[in-house]
């Protein structure tokens, strides 16, 4: 059903009306007091009755023609006006009911409407605060998984850092080693040239000692023809023959101590020889310990490769020490911006604690429109104006302002994001 | 020694972003959900080196807090930084009155706020 708007005109249309009919019943009255006054006189002239029936005849005739006249005035006015009043009050009285039951409805509708626009609104920031606390959650296991490796990097950093002080003491070690090598092969073919020269120079005794039992032999000869020649001598020669006797002797001695010191030599020059080749055999072993300094040299060029991949190791340490400390920052502003939750859940409590103000504005007006409850004497304007005293951020007052058309006061907020005292 | 910092705050969100960001920086950290509840914390024993409290909570608001706290032995030449999304004036001027240190408005990135930490607390 639809409100008509033209109700109020039909209504204002009566009063015009009424005016006409007030004017002709003061018409209808004049007339019949003048038709009462000559109808008066035209019965007293045409007959003669008493008095008082004159007069009472008249008054009945006069009566009974103005009720007559009243009547069929009252029938074609009057009678029109309320019927177009009650054609006009009828549907009026329906529209009222109507408006009244409509903004009721209206009215209960808008407490449910609000309701669920709050609870919305409530779940929606409780929505966000969970996801909000998980993506904190996730972002610290994010930053854990990040300490543990760099942790384990640092682990692989020291391991690294060991090996490289033991690879500089092994090849210290090696070095030692392999002068120590030097030295001994050094030294042993010193001692192998040494043990040659003696035992060449002990052969070349052996000629001296043949020499020495040539002349023992020659001197044993000399003796025994000198005892002949004594003993053709006689007495004369006896003594001669003594020291002849004696020179045969020293000879033999002489022959003697000649093959003792010939066969010392046989047996120095065979103990030299063994001596040779044990120095020989030595310096073959050690050539052979060549390939420990060989494979030594293998280590070392091992542990070169090692430093340089340890340095590289270490550049990429410091590269993800480096980009981990960057995660440190870029997580800690993350987790400073999250912060506009909370920014958001104080926002939309607001605007919540004004649809809760407006589901009881709604309540108690539907209760007015039911006749249950006085009419309220707040009017939302003045609610708005509450709420604006209750904001606490600068935007909301901002909004606020923009909406409404209202200028921002001058002073009264510090646009300082952080301030010390 | 790592300082420790109190986080006074009602959202469960600004507590756990707070914290996080702190311990991320070398910060150890306790939480309390209102004033009343920090004080009850501070008054048990909890000694912290600087708090951080939020303005506006139920049971007992920040600036309440921080006026009952410069009552506390002990506790009245502590650092205390007022985060908040409040912007009047008047509260700033109310919260500087009671001992508050700093006004920070939210939000503030972590390494701002770790700038202030250390501006406030020499030695962190």
């Amino acid at each position: 059903m639809k409100i008509d708007l033209n109700f109020p005109g039909k209504i204002l249309e009566a009063p015009s009306n009424l005016s006409q009919l007030l004017k002709n019943l003061m018409w209808v009255m004049a007339i019949t007091t003048v038709i009462a006054y000559f109808l008066h006189f035209w019965v007293h002239n045409l007959i003669s009755l008493p008095n008082e029936l004159e007069v009472a005849i008249t008054g009945a005739v006069a009566s009974f023609s103005t009720f007559t006249l009243v009547v069929s005035i009252y029938k074609k006015h009057v009678g029109g006006i309320c019927d177009a009043t009650l054609q006009t009050h009828n549907p009026c009285a329906a529209q009222h009911i109507f408006i009244r039951e409509n903004y009721r409805q209206t009215v209960a509708d808008l407490s449910q409407y609000n309701a669920v626009l709050g609870v919305q609104l409530r779940e929606a920031v409780a929505q966000t605060e969970t996801t909000v606390l998980g993506v904190v959650g996730r972002m610290m296991k994010i930053h854990e998984q990040s300490c543990l490796q760099v942790d384990r990097i640092g682990s692989s950093s020291e391991i690294v850092t060991v090996t490289q002080e033991q690879v500089l003491k092994n090849q210290n070690v090696i070095e030692a080693l392999n002068g120590f090598a030097d030295s001994q092969s050094a030294q042993l073919h010193d001692n192998l040239l040494r043990i040659q020269r003696l035992s060449e120079e002990i052969e070349q005794m052996r000629p001296l000692v043949k020499d020495i039992a040539d002349i023992a032999d020659r001197t044993k000869l000399l003796a025994l023809n000198a005892t002949i020649e004594a003993a053709r001598a006689g007495d004369a020669g006896r003594g001669f023959a003594v020291v002849a006797n004696e020179v045969k002797w020293l000879s033999d001695q002489t022959n003697k101590s000649a093959q003792e010191i010939s066969d010392r030599i046989t047996q120095v020059a065979g103990q030299a020889r063994i001596e040779t080749e044990n120095a020989r055999q030595t310096i073959a072993d050690n050539v052979r310990s060549n390939k420990v300094i060989s494979l030594a040299d293998n280590l070392s060029s091992i542990e070169k490769r090692f430093e340089t991949a340890s340095v590289h190791l270490e550049e990429i340490i410091c590269g993800i020490d480096t980009a981990n400390k960057i995660i440190v920052e870029e997580v800690s502003v993350v987790l400073g911006e999250l912060q506009f939750q909370d920014v958001l859940r104080q926002r939309i409590d607001h605007v919540n604690n004004g649809l809760d103000f407006l589901g009881g504005f709604s309540e108690k007006t539907q209760l007015w429109l039911e006749g249950t409850a006085e009419a309220q004497n707040l009017r939302l304007t003045e609610h708005l104006n509450d709420l604006r005293e209750q904001y606490v951020m600068q935007a909301q007052r901002v909004t606020h302002n923009a909406v409404l058309g209202i200028k921002p006061p001058a002073a009264g907020e510090s646009h300082l994001k952080i301030e010390l005292f | 020694m790592a300082k420790t910092i109190m986080v006074v705050d009602d959202s469960a969100t600004m507590r756990l972003s707070l914290k996080s960001a702190l311990e991320l920086n070398g910060f150890k950290v306790q939480c309390a959900g209102d004033g009343l509840q920090a004080l009850t914390l501070l008054t048990v024993g909890s000694k912290p080196d600087l708090i951080i409290t939020d303005i506006n909570m139920p049971n007992m608001g920040g600036i309440e807090f921080i006026k009952n706290l410069r009552g506390l032995a002990g506790f009245r030449f502590i650092p205390v930084l007022a985060l908040t999304t409040e912007s009047k004036q008047e509260k700033r001027d109310e919260a500087k009155k009671y001992g508050a240190t700093g006004w920070l408005v939210k939000p503030v990135a972590g390494p701002d706020l770790v700038k202030v930490i250390k501006q406030v607390l020499p030695g962190a």
